[in-house]
């Protein structure tokens, strides 16, 4: 029995230590990947998280679990926050175990001359360039091509919540229809980073903490419902803005 | 670990927010998280939740030698437990500053404020007597702690049964087991209740709320925690924070503290009474089984409620019994709220001092003042209706 959610196929719930498929590299040609919550050994593949099995069209096997603890991944995108400027570089809170690091050449433009500056407590979006076990993780505003492509420091204004990290994966989905669903009702900005944080910008005050609300919804039920309510919790956030 | 740090767009979000007459969790500026409590297997194991917070508590008994000065006393103690698992930049082992002042505010409300009669623990005076021992632990921290771990050690005491003692002639003390003699129930004169309010100084204007959640309580100025019992007595007053506030706004938060004890000490003494009454009747009790997926599922009730509440329709929340006491909790606030929601929309004028650390230390004893402030609460608050 298999279910198509969100470009992912379930397979089913598993626990730690549950034999996932047999996998010899000498006998299986076609090559599988394995994401987190997995781990290959003695060529079986088993789980080493409780959660639901799920994989992806090019044979992407991974566990999707409850987790809040961000583990930081090389190419993911993530909201930092500044701690304090270390000579060339800004130390930057991930929600990792360790503070990352980014050079403050690495922004779009940016140039010995015409650095960025920032202050302690501003957000920057951006991806992991380096991220190894017992490693700082450095993380970067500019692609290969040294273009900014979305990333950088956000703007002011906007609210910044949390969220479990496998809420960040859905709401990031392309094939999700939560996000739209909510621009029918009010036109917004959002960024989110794998680290399970979000940035929400919208017009009005009111209007930005029910975006945050709606999202928040996601935790404690599932797609469906939370579709079905988005325009709900609006309604009960408007009711408190006419007082 | 380290504490994650607050971005400077977290902390004006919020307080923009509150500008805006909005709390982050679509709550009122008075608005109270749902408490429930729930209690163990054994007496005196409760843990109480408001909201995501969550605290147990137990309660153990010894016999002891009494003090030298109080033969005929028996001895309380209460003790915080703050570990990693409440939140990851607690430190295992070593105090900090959030400890103390739980502590303190546990002392002051459950010790000093002396709302157990300790004489009846004794056994024989200058020889023993019992000592309690209630032992808090924050299970999670999301704000309110205070709170919380007063409404957990409270339900706890109370829920306690002692052992059965007999005092043989030549003074010989037998200690029976539960199963030979029906154990003491404790006797809780009056009930603490702790209240806790939060302070925003933006602009010159004060914006006072309740129940302050964690990330409420990391941007806010200040706070005062005011442990009450519903006979009208003041068991403590802390002020912690950077915050100089007028006179008529404490007197203000605690006339609105009054309003509400009474309600929160009914529902603490109904809950420990029907667990009681259930172990009496035999039935078997559940402990915290029914606690494993209850986060999930209190935080969807609230949703479905908020949500359901706008639309029009009038809404009734389902008879079970820990739904039961919020009803009543929410009644209660709407009745004999003498703030009013227009005039919270509308906050006070505070005018500026400088920054200082204010603690009143002693407990007072106010009892005939402030029931008369109590009325003149309750006669405010029908005005405005």
């Amino acid at each position: 029995m298999s279910l198509k959610v969100g470009g992912a196929e379930i397979i089913g719930v598993v626990l730690p230590g549950d034999e996932i498929l047999q996998f010899n590299p000498d006998v299986n040609k076609e090559r599988i990947c394995i994401g987190p919550g997995l781990r290959w050994e003695d060529n079986v593949v088993r789980a080493t998280k409780p959660g639901i099995l799920k994989k992806t069209t090019k044979k992407l096997y991974y566990v999707d679990t409850h987790q809040k603890r961000y583990i930081p991944q090389r190419r993911e995108f993530v909201i930092g926050i500044v701690l304090k400027k270390k000579g060339d570089y800004y130390t930057i809170d991930i929600g990792g175990s360790e503070q990352a690091t980014i050079s403050y050449l690495s922004f779009e433009n940016a140039s010995k001359k015409t650095r960025k500056e920032m202050k302690p407590g501003d957000l920057i979006f951006g991806q992991l360039l380096v991220a190894n076990k017992d490693m700082e993780p450095e993380m970067v505003c500019i692609d290969t091509y040294d273009r900014a492509v979305g990333m950088g420091s956000l703007p002011e204004g906007g609210i910044m919540f949390n969220v479990s990290l496998h809420v960040a994966r859905l709401i990031v989905n392309p094939e999700n229809p939560f996000l739209l669903n909510i621009s029918k009702k009010v036109q917004y900005a959002i960024v989110t980073g794998f680290n399970g944080r979000v940035w929400v910008k919208a017009k009005k005050q009111s209007d930005m903490v029910a975006i945050m609300n709606c999202i928040l919804m996601l935790e404690v039920m599932t797609l469906k419902e939370a579709n079905d309510n988005v325009f709900k919790v609006f309604e009960s956030f408007s009711r408190h803005g006419l007082k | 670990m380290k504490e994650v740090p607050l971005s400077t767009c977290e902390r004006t979000s919020i307080v923009s927010a509150l500008q805006a007459g909005l709390r982050y969790d679509n709550r009122e500026f008075l608005e109270v998280r749902d408490i429930t409590l729930t209690f163990g297997k054994d007496y005196g194991c409760c843990t109480a939740t408001i909201g995501q917070t969550r605290v147990i508590a137990q309660v153990t008994c010894e016999v002891v030698e009494p003090r030298p000065s109080r033969p005929n006393e028996g001895k309380l103690s209460v003790a915080v437990h703050l570990s990693p698992m409440a939140a990851p930049h607690f430190e295992p082992g070593r105090g900090n500053d959030l400890v103390d002042e739980l502590q303190l505010i546990l002392d002051r409300n459950i010790k000093e404020s002396r709302c157990l009669d300790l004489e009846s623990l004794c056994i024989m005076a200058d020889e023993s007597v019992w000592h309690l021992r209630v032992d808090v632990t924050v299970l999670n921290h999301a704000g309110n702690l205070g709170d919380a771990c007063n409404i957990a050690s409270v339900a706890a005491l109370r829920h306690f049964h002692r052992p059965d003692v007999t005092v043989e002639e030549d003074g010989r003390v037998t200690v029976h087991t539960l199963e030979e003699r029906e154990p003491i129930p404790t006797f809780m004169k009056k009930v603490p209740v702790c209240l806790t309010y939060a302070f925003f100084i933006v602009d010159d204007y004060c914006y006072m709320l309740m129940d302050p959640s964690e990330k409420e309580e990391r941007v806010m100025s200040g706070k005062l925690i005011v442990g009450l019992n519903p006979h009208g007595e003041i068991t403590s007053l802390v002020f912690p924070g950077r915050v100089s506030l007028q006179k008529e706004q404490i007197v203000s938060c605690i006339r609105n503290a009054f309003s509400k004890a009474k309600s929160s000490a009914e529902m603490v003494q109904k809950a420990v009474d029907e667990d009681i009454e259930k172990r009496k009747s035999l039935i078997k009790p559940e402990g915290f089984i029914n606690c494993l997926a209850s986060d999930a599922r209190y935080a969807r009730q609230r949703i479905m409620r908020k949500i359901k509440t706008t639309s029009k329709t009038e809404f009734k929340i389902p008879q079970e019994p820990v739904e039961d006491l919020q009803e009543s909790m929410d009644e209660i606030q709407i009745k004999f709220d003498p703030f009013d929601s227009d005039e919270v929309t509308t906050p006070m004028k505070v005018k500026q001092h400088t920054a200082k650390k204010v603690k009143v230390s002693k407990p007072r004893e106010v009892a005939s003042e402030s029931e008369e402030e109590e009325e003149e609460g309750k006669l405010t608050s029908q005005d405005l209706q």
